[in-house]
């Protein structure tokens, strides 16, 4: 159930128990909580590709992997929330989050930001249209693999969080 | 503030809570990465022309891919990848004397398909990679040994 449908009824059933006066004090605030949960409702996300790095060899030494929000293989995002707000955008973890295969292991150094968003280090900012539309969020990052990889699939999965920013 | 004022305060804080949640939106996705093994190359038979008695005219010796004279090798990789395998140079000279040989026309057999192509198998092998080539000798060569060398390469479709 959402916040915006909890709000009437429990000041419905509030106002049940109490007197007149109580009950005004509690419809008045029940219409502030209501108002900006219905203000601020929280954005639709869509994942329109994961991150999928391109393969590479297992080496002797440890290697650095780069994947460019403007590469094939960078992870792709749709929102839709309020009209012309701005949004913040980040990934979680924030950094040295693991990939896994098996027991061995690689580690995302940095996320990169691109597409429709502004890269500001550890995010992102955005802007959604005027029909609340803010596509092709694009998310690249930065993979260190160890010396002697393990061949094979690592993975994990991420989280992309918006915010609205002001 | 009596019992009632008191579940008041609470609900409004859970509510403003709630409501404080819901500017937020979180969507999982995957990352990924892929890692082959790295390939390895061991040759097991070197090109091969045999011997030739020197001529007054041009000859051209063809050693086949099936031929004893094919280089050969075994190869190890990612199990069930497929894998582009050449001879880097376009040709090789050979010289000895004042005499130039050329090798060229590489052909590619055993495990290779004629155009270089192959996979390797579910545990990871790639055994009897074949290379043949053609010798032009020119007429009246010096006589002698004449070796070089060449490059195969294999890399991941």
């Amino acid at each position: 159930m959402k916040t915006s449908n909890l709000v009437p009824m429990t000041c419905w059933w509030l106002r049940l128990l109490s007197d007149q006066g109580t009950g005004i004090r509690f419809f008045l605030a029940c219409l502030f909580l209501l108002t900006p949960n219905l203000y601020l409702s929280a954005q639709t996300i869509s994942e329109e590709s994961p991150l999928t790095f391109s393969p590479v060899l297992s080496q002797q030494k440890p290697q650095t992997v780069t994947l460019s929000p403007s590469d094939s293989g960078a992870a792709v995002f749709d929102v839709l929330g309020i009209p012309n707000r701005r949004v913040k955008v980040k990934v979680s973890p924030k950094k040295h989050a693991t990939l896994r295969n098996g027991r061995s292991k690689a580690k995302i150094t940095d996320y990169s930001f691109g597409g429709s968003v502004v890269d500001r280090g550890d995010y992102a900012i955005g802007t959604l249209d005027n029909s609340g539309r803010l596509n092709n969020i694009r998310v690249g990052a930065t993979l260190r693999m160890p010396a002697q990889a393990r061949s094979g699939r690592y993975s994990r999965i991420l989280i992309l969080q918006v915010d609205y920013k002001d | 503030m009596n019992l009632l004022g008191k579940t008041t305060s609470l609900f409004a804080a859970l509510l403003m809570l709630t409501g404080a949640a819901a500017f937020a939106s979180d969507e999982p996705f995957a990352a990924s990465i892929t890692v082959y093994s790295p390939i390895v190359v061991t040759e097991t038979a070197p090109m091969s022309f045999g011997l030739v008695t020197a001529s007054p005219a041009t000859q051209v010796v063809v050693v086949n891919s099936a031929d004893a004279g094919a280089a050969a090798f075994d190869i190890a990789g990612q199990s069930g990848l497929a894998v582009t395998a050449t001879v880097v140079e376009p040709s090789l000279a050979l010289v000895s004397g004042g005499t130039t040989i050329t090798v060229s026309n590489f052909t590619y057999g055993g495990a290779l398909t004629g155009t270089g192509t192959a996979s390797f198998s579910n545990q990871g092998a790639l055994n009897n990679a074949r290379v043949g080539a053609s010798a032009n000798i020119p007429a009246n060569p010096a006589a002698g040994a004449y070796a070089g060398t060449l490059t195969f390469r294999v890399v991941y479709q």
